[in-house]
Order: C-alpha cells, then structure tokens, then sequence
C-alpha cells in the first residue's frame, strides 16, 4: 500500500512510536495510526478526493486542513459533514465518500 | 493587477522606497550590510533584539516598521533568519571585483552546498542569473533556518533575493491558472467570481446583500472562507475600503455540529 507519511522530518524529527489501527474507506481497509486524523490517514494512503460537490460534481479534499473550511468533509460512521482534517482517526472506522450531503450518489440525483 | 505584498505577496518598488530598513547606496559600497525589506505595518520585533549592535530598532508602538542604522550594521547576518517574515538579506557589493553577494534565509531541502551552481531569483522567484554557492549556515540561534549566501554579478545586487537548485529551474512551467471570471469564490456553494460581480453589478454593496443573491457564505463553512474574498471584490468593483463594507451577520453554530448536541443541551436546562 501506498504511504506518504513522513517519517523523518528536518525540524520535527522522527516520528514517534504509535499504534497501527484499520479505518475502511469505501469498504476498504487503509491503515491508519492513533493520534492521526482521518484526512491524514487517507492522504498518506493516497487518497485524495473525499468528497463530490453538488453543483459541478467535482472533488474536493483537503482545503484549509484546520476545520474551517468544511471542504474535507466525509460520511463517517454513516454520519455526514464530518470534517476529516480534524476528526481523530478510530479504529474499525468506516469511511465513505461525501456525495452532495450524503454518502449515495444516487440519492443526490432522485 | 494591483501591486504590492497586500495583492501579490511581492513588495513593490514604491513599497521598498518607503521600507525604513533599507540601506543607502554609500553604505551599500562599504560592504557587508543588511537590508530590511519589511513593508507591512505588523505587530513583530524579533529583528530588534536579535541584532547586538542596535542597528535595528522597532520602538513603540510595535508596529512600526523597523529602522536600520546602517552605520551600526557590521553585517553580521543574525537577523537574517531570526526574521519570522524572512524579509532581511544581507548584501556585500564588495564580494570580488565584478560579483557581489547576497545572503537569504532558506527553508526547502535539499539544502545546497558550497560551491553549487544555482539559479539566483528575484522577489517573485523568478529566475534572475545564475549564481555560486558561497556558504550555508545554520548556528544555534536561527532556529533550523539555513542562510545561504550566493555570489551574483554586481548588477542584480538589488534584484536577486534567494534561488532555486539547477535541477528545479528545468521543470515545466506550471499550468496556465485558470481565468479569474470562473475561480471559486465560495468553495461551499460553488459561487464564481463571475456570480460575484454579477451581484454587485445589479447593485449588491454589502457582504449580506451578495450572500443573499448568489448563497455566496451560506454553506456549511459559514462564509469563512469567503466572506472576506467578497468583501474584496465588493471593494474592487466599488471602490469603497475594506473597512466601509458591512460585513455579514454572524449567527451560531460557527461550527457543524449535530442537532442531537443542541437538543441534549435543551433537555439539560429543562
């Protein structure tokens, strides 16, 4: 699997012994470390489009990645608007792509 | 496009003739100098205690520009990466006989080496000349801030200001950027530029008033970030200052939260 974690950075140093977890995106199992937060987890697994937007249908992922922008938002644990870039990763978590304000896109386009 | 480090991130030549750091040219032809290139009018002092000389005073109140005392300034290079906004260099015209040489605080790996080869650029990291690593330090004090110095033929002493590796100058240029007419304003509701002026066209003069003809801050991000874009394009397009534009009204939640933590809260107070 991919992973574009950063293990030795310049200033902040090594990173630090932590506990691997599994979160599933779309149904899949992607791993994920305590004390991250689910944006973090999916950009280092190379996944990049959390979500659609509904007018355009385009993606969008990480914007302003402190919770202001709401532009990462995802369903998570089949709760939608959750704002991945400050959301905690849990493990067994279950992910799915934000279509419009819901997880389905069909229900977008009934 | 308007100029100037408010619109472009870049101090323009008006904003540099009024910066209070800059040394004159007789000090410049006597060698190793800093030059502030601090423009902005912000709350920020590091520069003053970090020269041991006093060349450099900020004063009360602390958002003064600061003042360079050039014939204090031994060229040490201390404030060089102490400034949070990286905005000194130090500058010795009297490097060799045709180059001088230009120090610049530096973030990005690789860190270059003595000796290299790279492309020196200007303010807007755009390629100037080529230039010769002369040396790179990072003692104690500058906090994991490299100072990189480069030698530069004499008469880009005032143009060039950092550099880019050999190797990143070959990369192809980045993509065209998009017209501005169809650039998101309001990432939530998808609202254009185009959409924006539109509004304002048909006579919308306030952040409340465009808001309510194209939902341009009624997503889920409560307008943080665009409110203050069309605050921008309102004064723009009709001229009155940030400050005159009315901003739009604040109401809670300021975040997304779940009803559910609204109706416990309700339940708790009954």
């Amino acid at each position: 699997m991919e992973d574009n974690r950063i293990l030795h950075h310049p200033i902040l140093g090594d990173v630090p012994e932590r506990k691997q977890i599994t979160i599933y995106f779309e149904g899949e199992p992607v791993k994920a470390y305590e004390g991250e937060p689910i944006a973090a987890a999916l950009m280092a697994a190379g996944i990049k489009a959390f979500r659609k937007t509904v007018n355009l249908d385009e993606p969008r992922g990480i914007f302003c990645a402190i919770g202001r922008c709401t532009d990462c938002m995802m369903v998570v644990n089949g709760i939608p608007n959750v704002r991945t870039c400050v959301t905690f990763v849990e493990d067994g978590m279950q992910l799915q792509r934000q279509y419009g304000f819901s997880a389905a896109k069909e229900a977008e386009d009934r | 496009m308007a100029e100037g480090v408010r619109f472009t991130g870049i101090p323009s030549a008006e904003e540099l003739a009024a910066a209070t750091g800059i040394p004159s040219e007789e000090r410049l032809k006597q060698g190793r100098v800093a030059v502030i290139e601090c423009v902005q009018e912000i709350p920020c002092n590091p520069c003053e205690s970090a020269c041991k000389f006093g060349a450099i005073t900020v004063g009360k109140p602390i958002t003064n520009l600061p003042c360079l005392h050039e014939e204090k300034c031994v060229g040490c290079g201390r404030c060089v990466a102490m400034c949070p906004g990286q905005a000194i260099f130090l500058l010795n015209y009297n490097y060799s006989e045709t180059e001088a040489e230009v120090s610049f605080p530096y973030e990005y790996l690789p860190v270059p080496e003595k000796g290299d080869v790279v492309k020196a650029v200007g303010r807007d990291g755009q390629y100037v000349c080529d230039g010769v690593v002369t040396s790179v330090v990072m003692p104690e004090a500058y906090k994991n801030t490299h100072v990189v110095s480069i030698a530069i033929p004499k008469e880009y002493i005032n143009t060039v200001r950092s550099m880019k590796h050999s190797a990143d100058a070959d990369e192809a240029e980045a993509p065209a950027k998009k017209d501005t007419a169809s650039r998101l304003v309001c990432r939530c509701m998808e609202v254009t530029r185009e959409d924006i002026e539109a509004a304002i066209a048909a006579g919308a003069t306030t952040v409340d008033g465009v808001k309510r003809m194209t939902h341009a801050g009624m997503g889920l991000c409560q307008g943080k970030t665009c409110e203050r874009l069309v605050a921008r394009i309102i004064s723009e397009k009709t001229g009155l200052s940030m400050a005159e534009i009315i901003p739009a009204t604040k109401r809670a939640p300021v975040r997304p939260i779940s009803m559910g933590v609204m109706a416990d809260a309700a339940e708790q107070q009954n």
